[in-house]
């Protein structure tokens, strides 16, 4: 099978995985999700989506930092095809396939060779390809050409020809069976005694079994608090009815859908945050009286203004930190999602722009 | 300060415009009034902050108001004019807020390729943005005065500033079609000066393509970069132009030093035909380059003195280079390059600027001359005015010398004997300044 059949058949298997620290993949084996425990990064919730389920949240139910493995569950549909894990291990020149969403790309399949079956790292053992494999890559699956998953992604040594280290099926076969034979949500695997720790046993985030400070135990019931600024866009859009985890794209970067506009918002180390509504894209026609129309409105904003940039229409809400407060914040991002929802329309009903195409998985 | 150093200062005191800086000396008791402006911004003094910050941004010649500032207190507010080159910002403070706005063109002369850019524009900036009344096309400020301190004012206003006065220059050259407006404080400047400019210019270029036909014919394109270079940075510091041969001679040298694709021979070859088309440039559309105006922001983000220590340094790694292959014609050029280079791209303290300027000076003797001031360098004798250049020195150096206590004149220590023995100890004294407080 080629690479591109591989990649359309096992699609629906691949699943992104958002946190406020970054984004990894993840992939389906049968009820749960398989991912790097990196890649959740400590977190009871994450923010999933697939080619065919829009972002969700969902609860990381399984955490390793041990093998670097996680397991989320979900509670849309098994993918028609499923992906399955390998039986047989690999050897060296192997073919492989990577799959995940390097850089924020959607679904990229890596081709790459099998450079060493087996490569210590530590106590473990990885297989080592030479495909390179990137961040975004994390937690997502390494195929062999039958389309079994031989691996999970885990990391690269970069500068050194982009070698890629994946951990090998067996580990997850083993993973998986331990901790569906304990019948319970929300274990820890201890880095130290290797024991699998239900959470409800552990007190004070030491480890019941042989006592170590278990990270990872501490991080999930800390969770992610962010503080001032942060903090106050955040309240904010829950007071707007914004689903905060559902909209926030890393620690400082909310994206917010809003009728027919979409909206980021980012925080930047200078203090300064902006709004930024990608409205539609200029017409064709009376392109000129779309200008003046910008312009004039313009004159009647304080802090929202209208931009063009690479052909789109934006319209932008900026306020230094220190001058935000939850009752002019409310008012000015309500203005805004408000007013991009209500101008998107006007430009493109009055005016003939350009409705933009989107990505749904964004 | 001795006898001689007082009859000298005035000659300090420059009556032309060079380089692209405020031109002007800043307010004595600039840092005293900074600090007021932020303790009345903590008391919520809101009016008297915006007064104490904006007179610390009041430029002088000597002891006079350049009256780049203009202000007018009421009880309850604050209204200002402020000038930077070809903008004027019109602002009144509230207790409330801030609102400024700079006049650029003419609503009904824009045409559409100017309302892209300047709405390709507002996705750039960060405080300001264009708009229309109808009448003109202005850029706005609206900065809301809930939590301020000086930082939080002075770099909105200085966006809106550096970007009116940029943004009118480009439109004028640009988009023909387009009138300016709100230009009337900007000044022509006298006939007589710019035909001292315009023949500078075109002897420049004479001496240039003179030098370019002592290169080698291999081994030439690093040598043949320096000329076209230094010639840029030259003409854009001696007889600084404004709007279509500013604008064009800053996109040269952004397009060179940006472009990491095409060779040096081809970079080359596009500063020759711009510098040709130079060549060709009649005085009277020359003329239409320039103005006087008045300035309150510099344009360049200030740069550390161990930045401009380390160029020079690398600049003495590439003359050696070139003294030891025996390519010595281009040695003097790469001595002005090195002032050239650092006054339009670093932000420089005032004692390095009017250092770098003096060696300039020294350099273009002829060029000063004929604007008016006493030649530092007599190219013919090849004789430096060495007690005038050591005095200079030491004005410099006195004037500053009780903020940075270990700075010492090191006139006394320069080698006088040839001109690139000159420029080489020159650099190597501003090396060893010491810029403690």
């Amino acid at each position: 099978m080629n690479t591109q059949n591989i990649l359309e058949d096992y699609i629906e298997n691949i699943i992104q995985i958002m946190t406020p620290y970054g984004s990894g993949s993840g992939f389906i084996i049968d009820d749960l999700i398989v991912t790097n425990s990196h890649v959740v990064s400590g977190l009871k919730e994450v923010v999933i989506s697939s080619k065919k389920e829009k972002r969700t949240i969902a609860n990381v139910i399984y955490d390793d930092p041990d093998y670097d493995l996680a397991f989320i569950e979900y509670n849309f549909e098994k993918p028609k095809k499923q992906l399955k894990l390998a039986t047989e291990p690999v050897e060296d020149g192997d073919t492989t396939i990577a799959i995940g969403h390097p850089y924020g790309l959607n679904y990229t399949a890596t081709e790459g060779i099998v450079s060493r079956a087996l490569r210590l790292q530590g106590d473990l053992e990885y297989i080592q390809i030479d495909a390179a494999i990137n961040p975004g890559n994390s937690g997502g699956p390494l195929l062999n050409t039958d389309g079994e998953v031989i691996g999970v992604n885990t990391f690269i040594i970069q500068n050194s020809n982009n070698l890629g280290f994946a951990l090998p099926y067996f580990y997850v076969q083993e993973s998986l069976t331990n901790f569906k034979a304990l019948g319970k949500k929300n274990i820890i695997k201890c880095p130290s005694c290797k024991n699998y720790i239900p959470e409800e046993n552990i007190q004070n985030d030491y480890c019941p079994e042989c006592g170590i400070k278990l990270e990872v135990a501490k991080l999930r019931r800390k969770g992610y608090k962010p503080t001032g600024a942060t903090k106050l866009v955040e309240d904010i859009l829950d007071k707007l009815n914004i689903n905060v985890t559902l909209a926030r794209r890393s620690q400082a970067s909310w994206l917010v859908d809003y009728g027919s506009a979409r909206i980021n918002i980012n925080y930047y180390e200078n203090g300064i945050i902006i709004g930024d509504a990608k409205l539609c894209a200029i017409p064709q026609n009376r392109i000129d009286e779309v200008y003046n129309f910008l312009l004039q409105e313009n004159q009647k904003f304080s802090y929202l203004q209208f931009s063009i940039n690479e052909n789109s229409i934006y319209l932008s809400y900026l306020i230094v930190d220190s001058s935000l407060t939850m009752e002019k914040g409310k008012i000015a991002f309500d203005r805004l999602f408000n007013y991009a929802d209500k101008f998107d329309d006007i430009l493109i009903n009055k005016f003939g722009a350009v409705k933009q195409k989107r990505d749904e998985e964004d | 300060m001795s006898w001689s150093d007082f009859f000298n200062q005035k000659q300090t005191q420059y009556l032309h415009t060079f380089g692209r800086g405020i031109h002007a000396d800043i307010a004595k008791n600039e840092e005293e009034l900074y600090a007021q402006a932020y303790e009345a911004f903590e008391q919520k003094k809101v009016l008297d902050g915006y007064e104490y910050f904006l007179r610390s941004l009041i430029n002088y010649k000597g002891e006079i108001s350049n009256e780049n500032i203009i202000l007018e207190k009421t009880d309850d507010s604050l209204k200002f004019e402020l000038y930077q080159g070809s903008a004027k910002i019109y602002a009144t403070v509230t207790k409330e807020n801030l609102y400024a706005e700079v006049s650029v063109a003419k609503a009904q002369s824009a045409s559409v390729a100017l309302k892209r850019y300047i709405l390709e524009r507002n996705y750039q900036f960060t405080y300001i943005s264009y708009f229309s009344d109808g009448e003109f096309i202005k850029l706005k400020l609206f900065v809301d005065n809930l939590i301020l301190s000086p930082q939080k004012v002075f770099y909105p206003l200085r966006e809106l500033a550096l970007n009116a006065d940029f943004d009118k220059e480009h439109i004028f050259s640009e988009f023909s079609d387009a009138t300016l407006a709100d230009i009337e404080h900007i000044k022509p400047l006298e006939k007589e000066e710019l035909q001292i400019k315009y023949d500078f210019m075109q002897n420049s270029i004479t001496e240039l393509e003179t030098k370019v036909l002592t290169l080698p014919s291999n081994d030439k394109d690093g040598m043949q970069a320096f000329l076209y270079l230094n010639f840029l940075f030259k003409i854009d510091y001696l007889i600084a132009p404004n709007f279509a041969l500013y604008q064009k001679i800053s996109k040269k040298v952004q397009e060179y030093f940006l472009d990491e694709t095409s060779s040096v021979e081809m970079k080359n070859e596009e500063l020759k035909l711009y510098i040709m088309e130079l060549k060709e440039l009649n005085f009277e559309e020359f003329s239409k380059n320039f103005y006087a105006a008045k300035y309150t922001f510099e344009q360049t983000e200030k740069s550390s003195f161990e930045e401009l220590s380390k160029f020079i340094g690398e600049s003495f790694t590439k003359i050696k280079w070139y003294k030891s292959n025996r390519y010595n014609q281009i040695i003097p050029t790469i001595y002005t390059y090195i002032a050239f280079y650092a006054l339009y791209n670093y932000g420089l303290n005032n004692i390095l600027k009017a250092l770098l300027h003096l060696f300039i000076e020294i350099t273009h003797s002829k060029y000063f001359e004929q604007l008016g001031y006493k030649p530092l360098y007599n190219e013919t004798t090849q004789s430096f005015e060495k007690r005038k250049i050591i005095s200079t020195i030491d004005i410099i150096i006195h004037k500053e010398q009780q903020k940075y206590k270990n700075l010492k004149p090191f006139g006394n220590n320069l080698n006088f004997n040839s001109l690139n023995e000159f420029a080489y100890s020159f650099y190597q004294e501003i090396q060893n300044l010491n810029f403690d407080e």
